[in-house]
Parts: structure tokens; sequence; C-alpha cells
């Protein structure tokens, strides 16, 4: 219901505008510019074709009511004007219905002028209306002896209606057409969208203006002429500025009509084309009939000596080149997939490589440990691992390859093994190091080298034996008191020379005592600002958390390390390890 | 990293500045070994070097070997002389 009272109501407002436009115009001619009297010569009746194309009944009903006012206010004869009128509906709907039988597009695009074809459309409709505007008003104008049939006026009649529709009809059209657009974008979200008027109808309209400028000049040096001559009628003083007008106009239009119509052919539409080419490209490349369709296309026009042609050949290259690179990346990212895949696989292996499974011996109420690695890059370079040696020695080992990636991860690999075997054998820690850097540096032509810390623990006595090759001090912490580093004289780091010797360090663990290993990337995590977490600070933590389990506070350490760094990336692998002496071993229980 | 070098009659004065690291340890290892050709002996000047990570030391002692030992630290701060110490480096090259 809603939608036709809106229907009714628009028709409504169609209908009483168009009335008073209609009228508005024909107060000038009315007024100053009167010819003779009759009101059919003045070029303000041309609005009746162009609004009934546009909008229908209602505004043909609009026009041929203006069109009656106007008549009556002329004097006319009643019956004349009732007549007339009928005629101005007629005028108005020939044109809605004709344009609506050759433009097939019913988007809401059919009412703008953007192509040659639909100006000459139009011009057809503007041809066909004007015909049956004339014969019927020149009937009427027999039967009532205003003019004869076959007569001047009515030619002149004819060429008025045709030329004076195309000027009042191109700008509304365009106009109307580009409003339409306007308030669309309004509403759309996308405001920004860029519209603008084409190229078409751009030269459309820039056609209107000068053919108005020719008419108008044209129409002046008549007037100024005939008035010098003072020839007695207004009638064919308008006759002949029609007959020159009409010259003129339809001469300079139909030019103008021949040159868009060569700027469509050759500009235009390419150009349009290949923009739609580029428009799809991306979709279309990997459809191999579309995409030999688009090159199709941009042949068409490569042949082209203009810049037109230019363009499409530059396309062409352009495809082309595209399709080479996009082939290489395809291989290139197949490959990269390869290595990725490759990496976390390695990545995998080492990961257990490492003792993950805690508690690692549950049957040694002894000790408690706890220990986690996280890599930097995909594989890492550190590296921590735990052994008993017999039931009474626990080693534990903490250490660093230079570098990071596949080669310290292959590196850290021979280094762990080359640990625990030479540990097995039963030597003490610094004969450990010793051989491991000799092993280590033969062959070592990339110059990589291990930092490493290990101890033994013995159980029974808790006695701790433990070497340093270049690494970082652990902490340590004696029952009741703080945690202190535990400094001792670092050997040279493994694997750079063959003859570097390592001290033996021994002290007493007491059950409550703990101990913390780590390597660099715990005190060498770096912040936005380029600090360093640092000694100090990770001492701190310790002590402040010295009351939780070993896991909770590896865990809490790598909360803080990660709120620390921030948004800065991680450069090195970080690795702890915590032991907690809990008590002494029964002497029979290990033998 | 910014290196800045500087050759006299065969001795080689490198200027390291900011972080010496994996990813910018290879281009001070590519460059000193170039100009190394005509040198005989090689200075650091590690003033105004922020950081040294593992690779950077692992290519300290590539240089130091390619220098067949004549290389000299100058200036190594507080940070970067802790490195040398813990990881004994301290022991193996010379200090001015």
């Amino acid at each position: 219901m809603k939608i036709k009272t809106n229907r009714y109501e628009n028709a409504g407002i169609i209908f009483l505008l168009s009335g008073f436009l209609f009228l508005i115009l024909t107060i000038p001619f009315q007024m100053w510019m009167s010819i003779a009297n009759i009101t059919e010569m003045r070029p303000d009746t041309a609005l009746t074709p162009v609004l009934g194309l546009i909008f229908g009944l209602p505004a043909a009903l609009g026009c041929a009511a203006g069109n009656l006012a106007a008549d009556l206010l002329s004097g006319y004869e009643i019956s004349y004007a009732m007549i007339g009128s009928l005629q101005q509906i007629l005028y108005g709907m020939v044109p809605y219905f004709l344009w609506r039988r050759l433009n097939t597009e019913r988007d809401g695009s059919e009412f703008c002028l953007d192509s040659i074809a639909r100006m000459l459309r139009f011009c057809l409709v503007m041809l066909i209306d004007s015909l049956l505007i004339v014969l019927c008003t020149g009937i009427l104008n027999q039967a009532y002896s205003v003019t004869d049939f076959i007569s001047i006026q009515n030619l002149y009649l004819f060429f008025k209606s045709f030329d004076a529709g195309l000027l009042y009809g191109c700008p509304i059209l365009i106009g109307g057409h580009f409003l339409q657009r306007y308030l669309e974008n309004l509403r759309s979200d996308e405001r920004k969208k860029v519209f603008t008027f084409s190229l078409n109808e751009r030269m459309i309209i820039n056609t209107i203006i000068t053919g108005i400028g020719i008419c108008f000049l044209i129409g002046a040096s008549v007037y100024v002429t005939d008035r010098l001559n003072t020839s007695e009628s207004t009638l064919s003083l308008w006759g002949q500025m029609y007959l020159f007008e009409m010259v003129a106009f339809n001469f300079y239009f139909a030019l103008s009509m021949g040159f868009m119509w060569f700027t469509e052919k050759r500009i235009a539409l390419p150009i349009e084309n290949l923009s739609k080419i580029a428009k799809r490209y991306y979709v279309a490349h990997s459809d191999d009939v579309k995409r030999r369709e688009m090159m199709e296309e941009c042949e068409k026009y490569a042949g082209d000596s203009t810049e037109v042609g230019n363009l499409a050949r530059s396309y062409i290259t352009m495809i082309r080149d595209m399709e080479l690179y996009m082939e290489d990346l395809k291989s290139a990212t197949a490959e990269k997939e390869r290595i990725n895949t490759e990496l976390s696989l390695a990545s995998d292996i080492q990961a257990h490589m490492l003792p993950c499974i805690f508690p690692p011996f549950p049957e040694h109420e002894e000790f408690e440990l706890y220990a986690t690695m996280t890599p930097a890059k995909e594989v890492g370079g550190d590296f921590y691992d735990f052994f008993m040696l017999d039931e009474n020695h626990l080693a534990i080992v903490i250490a660093d390859v230079s570098g990071k990636g596949v080669p310290a991860a292959l590196f850290m690999v021979i280094a762990k093994t080359l640990i625990k075997n030479q540990a097995q054998t039963g030597q003490e820690v610094n004969e450990v190091f010793a051989n491991v850097n000799r092993l280590l540096s033969e062959g070592n032509d990339m110059g990589l080298f291990v930092t490493a810390w290990m101890g033994i623990l013995e159980l029974t006595s808790g006695k701790l034996t433990y070497a340093n090759a270049g690494h970082e001090a652990p902490l340590l912490k004696l029952k009741g008191g703080k945690f202190v580093y535990l400094e001792s004289k670092p050997g040279f780091v493994l694997a750079l020379t063959d003859f570097a010797g390592y001290q033996k360090n021994e002290l007493y663990l007491q059950p409550g005592d703990r101990l913390f290993l780590y390597t660099d990337g715990v005190t060498e995590a770096t912040d936005t600002d380029k600090q360093l977490y640092g000694k100090e600070r990770l001492l701190e933590f310790m002590n402040k958390h010295s009351s939780d389990g070993t896991e909770e506070v590896l865990r809490k350490l790598k909360t803080e390390l990660d709120q620390f760094v921030g948004e800065a990336p991680q450069f090195d692998d970080i690795t702890m390890l915590m032991l907690d002496f809990r008590k002494h071993a029964q002497e029979e229980a290990v033998l | 990293m910014k290196i800045e070098k500087e050759l006299v009659a065969n001795k080689l004065t490198v200027k390291v500045e900011g972080r010496l690291d994996t990813m910018t340890a290879p281009e001070l290892e590519k460059e000193v070994k170039e100009a190394m050709a005509n040198a005989t002996e090689l200075v650091f000047d590690l003033k105004d070097l922020e950081y040294i990570s593992s690779a950077g030391l692992r290519v300290l002692f590539s240089l130091f070997k390619l220098a067949k030992q004549n290389m000299v630290i100058r200036n190594a701060g507080d940070i970067v002389m802790e490195v040398f110490n813990v990881t004994g480096f301290a022991d193996v090259f010379q200090f001015e």
C-alpha cells in the first residue's frame, strides 16, 4: 500500500513540476519574444518530449497542462488549445515508449548518453517525435486555417522541434545521470568513490554548449540584420532564425557526432576495454581460457599505431612478464615451503633430543630438577642435559653453541653427544671438557665454538664437582641464605683450540640448596630500548621467588623475560635448568 | 652496526659500533677479511660496541687466526669485557 501511495505521490510531484517548468520557460517567449500568435513555434515546447522520455505519463500530462495554460494566456480558442494540449500528451509519450524499445538496459543506466550509439538513438527518437508533432500540428493548423499544411512554417516547426529537443535533452539526460550517481554515492558507504563525467559525456556537453553558442550568435545576427531591414513579421523573423540556426547547428552537430564516433571507437572504447582487462586480470590470470581471451583483446589493439596501440603492447609485455614472475614466485614459494617443513622437522628432532620428561628420575627423592629451552629461530644452538652416571652420580650440563640456525644445531648435536659419552666413561668434569674440546676442534673449519658448564653431583655426600668452559656463572643458593653467582675461573670455550685445559672445582651441597643454570639468552634478553635484562635483575628475581618450586620459578622467569622484552624480537635461545638438592642418599641404597 | 676501517702501514684499525651479533657478524668478517689482504696487524677499537654475542666472538677469533695472532683489542666497555672474561677469550686475545 505504502509503495503505491509513494508512486502516486511521485507522479503528482512530477506532474506539477513539469507543468511549472513548462510554464516558466514559456514566460520569456510569451512576454518579450512573442512569435506572432503561434505558440508552437516557441522553442520551450521541446521540453515535453524530453521530460516525457524520462518520466512518462505524469510529465507528459504536466507539460500538456502547462501548454494549455500558456495557449489560453496567449488568447487561443479553447477548442484549439485543448486539441493542441492533447497533442502534447502524444508528443511526450512517443519518446517514452520509443526510448524503452530502443534501449534494452533496465539497470537505471538507460538515461545516460555515455556512448555514440545511445546518442544516435536519442537523435532518432527526437527525429520521429518531431515528424509526428509537425504532422499533427500541421493538420490542426490547416483545420483552424492558421497555416497551410504544406508551408515553410511547418518545416521550421520540424527543425525547431528536433534541434531544441537535442539542446534540452542532452544536458537534462547527462545532468540527470550525474545527479543519480551523486545521490547513489551519498547513500553508499564508500563516499570517496570517484565519479565523474565520462569522456563521451564531456564531448557531448561540449558540443551542446558550443551549439547553443552558435545558435545564439546566428539568432542574434539574424535578429539585428532583420531589424535593420525592418521586416514586418515576427513570424518570418523567427522562421529565418530557425532556418539559419537549423542549417548551422545540424551541420555542426553531425560533424561533432562523426568526430565523437571516431574518438569513441579509436580511443575511449579501447581504453575502457584495456582498463577492464587490468581490473579482472588478477582473478582471471589462472584461467587459461579467460587469459587467452584477454591476450586476444590486447592483441586486437596492439597493431594500432596510436597511443592506444602503445598501451596495448605495454599490457601484453606486462602480462607476459608477470606470468614469468609468478612462475618464479611459485617455485620459490614451494622451495621455501619445503625448507620450512624440514626446519620444523629438525626442530622437532632437536626438541626430542633434550630430556623432556619431568620429573626425570622419580625414584630419586634426593633431588628435583626442571629445565626448558626456547629457541629464537626454528632450530637453536643451546642445550641442557642431565643423566645419571651411576646410582650415586647425577650429571647436569648447560651449553650454548655460537651462532644460530642449522649450523649451530648440528654442532650442538655433536657437542651434546660427545659430552655425554665422555662423562659416561667415568672421567672427572675437567677431563670431560678437555677431551670434548679436543674432539670438537678437529675439523672445525667454521670456527664454531661451545660455551658449557657441567656439574656432577654425588648424591650420598652432596659433593658437587664442576667445570666451566667459558659459560655464564650459575646461581647458587646455599640453604637459608641468598643466591650468589658461583664464580670460578672460566676455562676457554670448547672447540677453538686443541690444547685448552679446564679447572675442576668442588663444593658440598646441603639439603635445601638450589642451583640455577642458564644461557646468555636470559641475561642478554633485550628490551625495545636496547637494555639488557642483566645479572642484577636475575639475582633479584631468584631471591624473590626462592620458595617456589623449580618448574614454577622457570615458568615465572620466562613470563618475566617476555614482559621485559615486550615488542622486541627474541635474539637468542633461552635455556634454563634448576636443581634442588633435597636430601642425602643412603649409603646402602647406592651400593 | 657501523664499521670504520683505517689502514696505516700494514696496520689495520677497525672501529666497531653498535651490536655485534648473528645478524651483523658476517658483515664484519667479510669486510675485515677483505681489508686484511693488505695488512699484517689488526687493531679493534670497541669503544662504541654495545653488545657482542657468541657469533661475534666467533668472528673475532677467526680474524685472530687470520692475523696470525697479531691482533689487539682496545677500549672494550664493561659489558663486552665481561663477555671476554666469562668465555675465556680474555686470556686468548691481547688487550690495550
